[in-house]
């Protein structure tokens, strides 16, 4: 047991090192250097004390979210759409897809909640792990996710707020070209309608919808 | 299509003039054209040709910046009612009106949504397709149960002209032989899936005289040689049908009737060119043309012809009869009898219910079928009536497999979450009713006594509720939904009433404003869609319309249209107009 747990914390370590290392290059990648080395060094997120949303650094220019929270938005979907035999949700740029749909087609409210609610994961991270949610590793991600949209972690509001946004990445992931024709099966001239045609638990579904 | 197709400004007197280029004008116009009468079709908006102007057609949506959604301020500033159309996105906006140009008000404390498409080909590239013949029982309920007036024309009277319509824009749909919806020239139906031919025959074995059969649509299933003729071919089932066809697979002007007509060299084309109003002349008891208001510049010109058909939209068609004001009409042109904006009615789609149809689980589909599976109305004459309400019900619906826009909202976070939404989900089921809504005087559209438009026209101002009987027949509805869905097995049936919410108008099926009748004193219209005072002014819209019956109307709008031709043509060889 103990040289079993031994191994699992290196292992956690290691991927751990591998996960902050994965991150630094993604933040990078994001909003340069100098930012993200702020952000990872913990700087600019305070551990949250108590569970009310607090926002360290608000966005000044106009954007919906703040540096940081776009790095929560970005682990989120990399979280919860990830990559396997298709590309992942942070591939096809759901993370800069998310703000500008919420800034463009979504209400006033709609915003809040998603600044609440990214904000509201990352503090849980936080209380949970002492560490910013893009700071844990995927497993710890998937698991603080999966115990706050069903278990007494989050309230009901959080839970609806969380709901919403997933499924606003899903959105932007199925409406994606890589998402409309590699995760689904897209039919753009049909030819003609078939009543029935086989299926089995592989089936994809059809990524091409008359309306969205 | 030639460019002097399209004219500016012009003198001559035309044989007849069409004003409107939707369903109604293109079939106007291709059966004057037909007859080789000189024929001027007046469109207030833009042109939009065949095709090219398509311009969001084949399109994923990745293709647009909001993923088909329409952005909240241009929503804001330019749509607001318009956004309330199942239709409307940033794929199809280009073909709504602009509701910031096309103001209209609304009495406090209600309110209708005005759908409007002002280009060429209006609201005929937007429409839903669904095409379906009024039956006798139809014509005859006013009469039967005293609610409006009698229509002054039967079955009868339009058979062939449907059968005429019919053949030349392409029908699909299946022979049923029912008396409440008599079957149409029809091209082959498009398929049930499985669990839709499941539910239908659980509904037949346990309702008896509730039928549902595959919905009949404009569609091209297999062209006949008259359709290839017309550079149309066969649907593909992209079922984007509101974006435009290159096909041509749906009917629309632009598809159809506009091609025949200009093939025929006697069609010209005024586009941008808002009927102001009518020109009468009060010693020969006539119109002679129609005034117009420039849509870009706002100038002014006048048109000129021996006939006037009004083809512009129940409540365009009206507007421009009431802003027609002379010394014989202080209140609208052929408005003796006062009904002219009165009874004016929609279809009321405010109830329905959906269900999970258990199994099926190796089968889906193939394609996307433009348009779905039809219960026909079952209280079709009054001793099928329900107690407290008159009149009945259709619905319409369909079944799909559950899919990531059905089931996002689950739970699941990682590699599982998405694999379960890429995969086929549930099979569901849903009808939504088709109401009808009775004609009474008190739902009517005026004039603004103050207000007018940038054109200088006076906007119109609607007053139209649901009375007690549309209210009663939806809940009603609601529950005959459920429990056609319980009884033929469904699971997880909810249901739905909006009818305290939802206005009328959003059916997009509004008629009536001036009604057809025998009498004068109580009609705007004879039973050839012409006007009892002015003996060469037609209104073949739905603003003819004495009931609404609970079918989508275009396909009655096309054959009330061509008979109404076909009489004026007769009339005008005799001189007697």
């Amino acid at each position: 047991m103990s040289t079993n747990l031994h191994t699992t914390e290196l292992e956690n370590k290691a991927s751990e090192k591998n996960n902050r290392r994965l991150f630094m290059k993604k933040m990078v990648a994001l909003f340069g250097a100098t930012t993200a080395a702020a952000v990872v060094s913990g700087c600019s997120v305070p551990v949250a004390k108590k569970f009310t949303v607090q926002r360290p650094n608000p966005p000044q220019n106009g954007t919906l979210f703040s540096e940081h929270e776009m790095t929560v938005l970005y682990s989120l979907c990399e979280t919860i759409l990830p990559k396997t035999d298709t590309p992942s949700a942070v591939e096809v740029g759901c993370h800069e897809f998310v703000p500008h749909q919420l800034q463009h087609c979504h209400s006033k409210q709609q915003q809040d909640d998603c600044v609440q609610i990214i904000n509201t994961v990352d503090m849980r991270a936080n209380k949970n792990f002492g560490k910013t949610f893009p700071l844990l590793n995927p497993q710890q991600q998937q698991q603080l996710l999966a115990d706050f949209e069903s278990t007494s972690m989050s309230t009901d509001v959080e839970k609806g707020q969380f709901k919403f946004l997933k499924a606003l990445i899903a959105f932007g992931y199925f409406t994606s070209e890589v998402g409309a024709t590699q995760a689904l099966n897209y039919q753009a001239v049909p030819g003609g309608f078939k009543g029935s045609i086989p299926a089995n638990s592989d089936t994809k579904s059809w990524g091409s919808q008359a309306y969205y | 299509m030639t460019t002097d197709l399209y004219i500016h400004k012009s003198d001559q007197v035309y044989d007849a003039i069409v004003v409107g280029s939707g369903i109604t004008g293109g079939w106007a116009a291709k059966e004057f054209c037909e007859r080789g009468m000189q024929t001027l079709m007046i469109e207030r908006g833009r042109v939009v040709e065949h095709r090219k102007d398509y311009i969001t057609e084949g399109k994923g949506p990745w293709k647009f910046e909001n993923r088909t959604k329409v952005d909240n301020l241009l929503t804001e500033e330019k749509y607001a009612v318009q956004k309330k159309c199942y239709a409307f996105s940033d794929m199809t906006k280009h073909f709504f009106g602009n509701d910031k140009d096309l103001p209209y008000s609304t009495e406090e404390g209600t309110g209708f949504d005005w759908i409007r498409a002002n280009q060429l080909g209006g609201k005929s590239l937007l429409w839903h397709r669904q095409s379906y013949r009024l039956s006798d029982f139809d014509f005859a309920a006013n009469k039967a149960d005293g609610h409006g007036n009698d229509w002054p024309i039967r079955y009868n009277d339009l058979e062939s002209w449907y059968s005429h319509v019919e053949k030349f824009a392409g029908i699909s749909g299946s022979e049923e032989g029912l008396e409440q919806l008599p079957d149409s020239e029809y091209l082959p139906p498009f398929e049930m899936t499985s669990p839709e031919l499941h539910v239908k025959q659980k509904i037949e074995e346990q309702f008896p005289g509730r039928h549902l059969i595959m919905g009949r649509t404009a569609h091209l299933t297999k062209p006949t040689q008259m359709h290839l003729e017309q550079g149309r071919v066969t649907c593909q089932a992209r079922s984007e049908c509101q974006k435009g066809c290159s096909f041509g697979a749906y009917f629309s002007t632009q598809s159809s009737t506009l091609p025949a007509a200009a093939k025929t060299g006697n069609l010209s084309i005024a586009p941008n060119s808002v009927v102001h109003s009518l020109i009468y002349d009060e010693k020969t008891q006539r119109v002679k043309g129609v005034r117009v208001v420039d849509n870009d510049d706002l100038s002014t010109r006048e048109y000129f012809a021996k006939v006037v058909f009004l083809c512009a939209s129940t409540l365009g068609s009206a507007q421009i009869m009431l802003n027609t004001k002379t010394k014989s009409f202080p209140n609208g042109i052929a408005n003796s009898s006062g009904v002219l904006g009165h009874y004016l009615m929609d279809h009321n789609y405010n109830a329905g219910a959906s269900g999970t149809v258990e199994g099926f689980e190796d089968e889906y589909f193939s394609g996307r079928r433009p348009g779905g599976i039809l219960i026909p109305n079952f209280q079709y004459k009054p001793s099928l009536y329900k107690k407290d309400y008159v009149r009945g019900y259709g619905f319409s619906g369909g079944s799909y497999r559950e899919n990531w826009q059905n089931n996002a909202h689950q739970k699941g976070i990682g590699a599982d979450y998405k694999a379960t939404l890429t995969k086929l989900g549930k099979w569901k089921m849903n009808l939504g009713a088709q109401g009808e809504m009775l004609p009474r005087f008190d739902n009517y559209m005026a004039l603004h006594p103050t207000k007018t438009d940038k054109w200088g026209i006076p906007l119109i101002h609607i007053d139209c509720t649901w009375s007690e009987n549309e209210r009663l027949m939806m809940a009603d509805a609601e529950q005959a939904a459920v429990e056609m869905l319980t009884k033929a097995g469904l699971t997880e049936v909810e249901s739905y009433n909006s009818v305290d919410t939802g206005n009328p108008g959003l059916a997009i099926h509004e008629v009536g404003t001036a009604r057809m009748g025998h009498d004068p004193k109580e009609s705007v219209l004879n039973g050839f869609n012409q006007c009892h005072d002015v003996a060469n002014l037609f209104v073949t819209d739905g603003a003819s319309f004495c009931s609404s019956a609970v079918q989508n109307p275009s396909l009655t709008f096309m054959a009330i249209t061509v008979r109404a031709v076909d009489y004026c043509a007769k009339e005008m060889k005799a001189q007697r107009i």
